[in-house]
């Protein structure tokens, strides 16, 4: 019994082979038959002799209608024990089923869309799957999700894939990959890998997939599509230089245009753009429109094609936070009332004595005293006058009287427009600096101002101090100290850069002190609670679908935060008809089935078949 | 003659027109009783010459041919044909396998006992009717006139259709009664588990010119119904059970042909005049068309 067990699911069904011996049974009853009168049974009765036999055992023998029907039931005996045919061996398989749930997937030139397609694809393989088979099933965007572990259970695989949903992010693969390789581990020979998908998978040749038989199954059938892959947004930091929205837009090969570019500002267009593609598959356009305030500003391409995530992109503009500046000196500083004509500064004044390194601060600026050690967070620091810690690298040495200037880095964003010819030092002192510091003024005996870019952390230092020069009398002294400034806060394209969030980044989170928890409304209208860890930054990460997220703050304030996809990979949406693993190659396969599969059904069908046969056999006696 | 008297519902009045002008063949010469239409054998008294003898003494010298015995200076008599009446014996079969078809082989048979008498008594023959079957045997007694017909119409119309088929007995039965020589037309299904061979010799044994016209159903010849049949004898009420299929009807539509082939070659053999039709081939053609065509009349 338990060698029947493994090649029929339902073993009891040999019962129904009982039905055999009732149609031979059925076969000695007598038949009903119509009366039929005949002027004469006399050669009737003659014909009946030449046509058939007498013996009852030769007829029964060669009644070919009684051998159809036992066939039939023999079949349908067979297909209630409901046997499996297994290629490889007695001993069933394991499936691992890679469905794609990127943003492409969402395409929609096979109908509905891609992904229900593939979804269908998943279940035709479960429902295929033989007795012993064994399904994962894997999903995969930006991240993949293990769905299902390996299992028999039909009901639990076509349960957990009806629930499935599309995200709208990019590919990454290698995840699933690393998973699959720790689940399959040495049963290589009786694994196989479905990859459902339609293959816009960006590096695929740098991933190499566990060394088991792979088929790949395309979806897709072509697709017509432009979309927007890059989408950013620059304010400069005067006021009068406007905003510029600098747009990138790829294509499919069929289109060629014309397109129109739309600008929109908080729903209204503001500036459009019509194009003609050229050669090449990407086009670039800035948009430069007048400073605007804050708002939500759409960048959309009047299209109809089957990728519609990729038409618009947004971003969220908000009034700019101010560059903290905390100057520490020692009684009165010029530096104050000049950094704060600087438009979008705070500027703070402290003693030294004042100094905690845990303060959030983004400029420090040190007037002819420094501490021993840098601060923990900040963006640049100025040295005036005075020995930066010894971390920074600058041997301090001697004082050195009237030192000349004699010459300038005319280009460096700190010295750029800037006249020094007029500077008079009365005492600089001598320094050392290695090859990663940078002069911005030299004089005859010794560096005057030197800057130095140590990651995303940026120093500038003078030799002198301001009480002991001329400087801040002069006009280079304002010019210098504001571009001192921005670049180090980050130099001025850093400061005007408008956040424009990608689907599956994680969102900084703004959070107020002492705050824990956070709801946050996402694109599908969904509520979620976010738990925070206080006194650290705080990230939201659940950002697979695009559109507008909400933050909600328990002020009732709030902030939004727009999410694209500017995927150029995703948009490209044409499948792929081969997949390169690093070197190897996998061709796209028409129907991917498992190699286990019931065969019950075709039996039941060859006993209709044989059922229609009979039927046929049967009425052929009776026709004239 | 009144018309009404030769009205018949057997037979349409235009039919029996063309029935007038038509005439039973005998080919050979039959003697009867009184002068008729038929030539004889027998040189008589008639208006067609036939031959010259000399003349002995006792015969009538009105048939002396004196314009001869002029030239010659013999005697000579002239001789003519004598036309003698013909018997035509109609006997028809009116056992219940009869009744089968539509129309019936035994209302078939009728008409087309009808009329070949009617054309009998046309041309003054003698005919006489018998039907018979094993319940009864019922006698039309010889009529020649014309004017009689409405007695075979009547004769004819009052017969039924019953009882069982027994040609031997029914043929020794009609030989013995009538000797008369004469043209004999039997009409029947055939369908005597018996035989036919009794039969027809016995109507032989009296010198008589046999027809044998076999009648047959449609259905007969190539049964239409099909599946698994009792089939039940009409006339004995005897059973058969049959899977009738394509194979069984092509071996009963070929021993039906033997069974036809066989009749037609007996009667081939014994100078008996055999004829097959079946009850669906208009009996007008059959009258006018193809027993002329055959000579049975002219």
């Amino acid at each position: 019994m338990s060698w029947l067990a493994n090649f029929f699911i339902s073993p009891l069904g040999i019962l129904f082979g009982l039905s055999l011996p009732a149609l031979i049974l059925l076969y000695l009853l007598k038949l009903k038959r119509k009366k039929q009168t005949v002027p004469s049974v006399l050669l009737w009765r003659q014909s009946l002799e030449d046509y058939t036999a007498n013996s009852p055992f030769q007829k029964l023998k060669t009644n070919p209608l009684m051998l159809l029907q036992l066939l039939l039931l023999a079949l349908l005996t067979l297909a209630m024990m409901r046997p499996t045919m297994n290629l490889n061996a007695l001993r069933g398989l394991d499936y691992y089923v890679l469905l794609d749930q990127s943003a492409s997937m969402s395409s929609t030139d096979i109908a509905p869309n891609r992904f229900a397609v593939a979804k269908r694809k998943v279940e035709e393989l479960i429902r295929g799957m033989g007795s012993g088979d064994r399904m994962m099933l894997l999903t995969f965007g930006h991240h993949t999700s293990l769905v299902v572990p390996r299992t028999e259970d039909k009901g639990e695989l076509l349960s957990a894939l009806d629930r499935l949903g599309i995200v709208d992010t990019g590919t990454d693969l290698s995840e699933a990959m690393t998973i699959l390789k720790a689940s399959i581990g040495d049963h290589t020979e009786r694994s196989k890998v479905f990859l459902i998908s339609d293959g816009a998978i960006p590096d695929s040749e740098n991933l190499f997939p566990p060394a088991v038989e792979t088929v790949y199954e395309k979806i897709g059938e072509g697709g017509s599509n432009v979309g927007i892959s890059r989408f950013s947004v620059t304010r400069p930091p005067t006021d009068d230089a406007g905003v510029q929205v600098f747009v990138d837009l790829t294509r499919t090969p069929d289109r060629t245009g014309p397109e129109t570019l739309s600008l929109e500002w908080n729903n209204q267009t503001i500036d459009a753009h019509v194009f003609e593609w050229g050669e090449e598959r990407n086009y670039s356009h800035v948009f430069q429109i007048p400073s605007v305030e804050e708002g939500v500003l759409t960048v959309s391409v009047d299209v109809e094609d089957d990728f519609a995530l990729d038409n618009t992109a947004s971003a969220v503009l908000e009034s700019p936070e101010p560059i903290r500046v905390r100057i520490y000196a020692n009684g009165f500083t010029p530096l104050a009332r000049a950094i704060n004509q600087i438009p979008e500064t705070q500027v703070q004044v402290l003693p030294p004595k004042a100094y905690s390194a845990t303060s959030e601060t983004d400029i420090h600026v040190f007037d002819t005293w420094a501490p021993d050690t840098l601060p923990n967070d900040f963006d640049g620091v100025l040295f005036l006058g005075a020995a930066p810690p010894e971390e920074v690298g600058v041997e301090w040495g001697e004082p050195v009287d009237y030192p000349i200037v004699l010459d300038w880095n005319r280009t460096h964003p700190v010295t750029r427009g800037a006249e020094y010819r007029n500077l008079q030092v009365a005492k600089g002192n001598r320094i050392g600096l290695s090859d990663e510091f940078e002069v911005l003024l030299e004089s005859r005996d010794l560096p005057l101002i030197y800057s130095l870019e140590r990651g995303d952390r940026r120093f500038l230092g003078t030799t002198f101090t301001l009480v002991q020069s001329n400087w801040s009398r002069l006009y280079s002294f304002p010019i210098t100290l504001v571009n001192s400034i921005r670049w180090l806060e980050g130099g001025a394209s850093r400061m005007a850069e408008v956040a424009v969030f990608r689907t599956g980044e994680a969102i900084e989170i703004d959070t107020e002190i002492g705050q824990t928890e956070m709801t946050v409304i996402n694109p599908l209208g969904e509520e979620l609670t976010v738990s925070l860890l206080p006194d650290q930054r705080n990230f939201f990460s659940s950002t697979a679908r695009s559109g507008e997220y909400r933050f909600l703050y328990p002020d009732g304030s709030e902030k939004v935060r727009w999410v694209n996809l500017l995927n150029e990979d995703e948009s490209a949406i044409t499948p792929t008809e081969t997949l390169a693993f690093g070197e190897e190659k996998i061709e796209a396969l028409a129907t991917a089935r498992p190699q286990s599969r019931e065969i019950w059904p075709w039996l039941a069908m060859l006993a209709l078949g044989v059922l229609v046969i009979e039927w046929w056999f049967y009425t052929r006696q009776s026709w004239v | 003659m009144p018309e009404s008297t030769t009205k018949s519902t057997l037979l349409e009045p235009e039919f029996l027109r063309k029935l007038e002008q038509l005439s039973l063949v005998s080919r050979k010469l039959v003697s009867g009783k009184i002068r008729g239409e038929r030539r004889s054998k027998k040189k008589g008294i008639s208006v067609d010459f036939a031959d010259y003898r000399n003349y002995v003494r006792g015969d009538d010298i009105r048939f002396i041919d004196w314009n001869i015995f002029g030239r010659l200076d013999k005697l000579f008599l002239k001789l003519f044909e004598e036309e003698e009446d013909l018997s035509v014996y109609l006997l028809l079969d009116t056992s219940k396998s009869m009744s089968h078809g539509d129309p019936s082989k035994f209302e078939y048979g009728k008409k087309l006992a009808a009329a070949l008498g009617y054309l009998a008594l046309t041309n003054y023959d003698r005919l006489a009717v018998t039907a018979f079957s094993t319940v009864h045997t019922e006698q039309l007694e010889p009529i020649r006139i014309k004017n009689r017909v409405w007695r075979l119409f009547e004769y004819l119309g009052n017969l039924s259709c019953e009882g069982e088929t027994d040609l031997p007995s029914s043929c020794k039965d009609f030989a013995i009664r009538y000797a008369r020589r004469g043209i004999v037309v039997l009409i029947s299904d055939f369908l005597d588990p018996t035989g036919y061979e009794e039969a027809l010799k016995a109507l032989l044994s009296r010198r008589h010119e046999v027809f044998a016209i076999h009648l047959m159903d449609p259905e007969e010849v190539d049964p239409k119904y099909g599946g698994h049949l009792k089939l039940l004898d009409s006339e004995t009420g005897e059973e058969v059970e049959v899977t009738l299929n394509s194979g069984l009807r092509e071996v009963y539509r070929k021993k039906v042909a033997a069974y036809v082939s066989s009749l037609q070659d007996y009667c081939s053999a014994r100078g008996i005049y055999y004829m097959s039709t079946r009850t669906d081939f208009e009996i007008e053609r059959l009258v006018l068309d193809y027993l002329r065509r055959v000579g049975f009349v002219r």
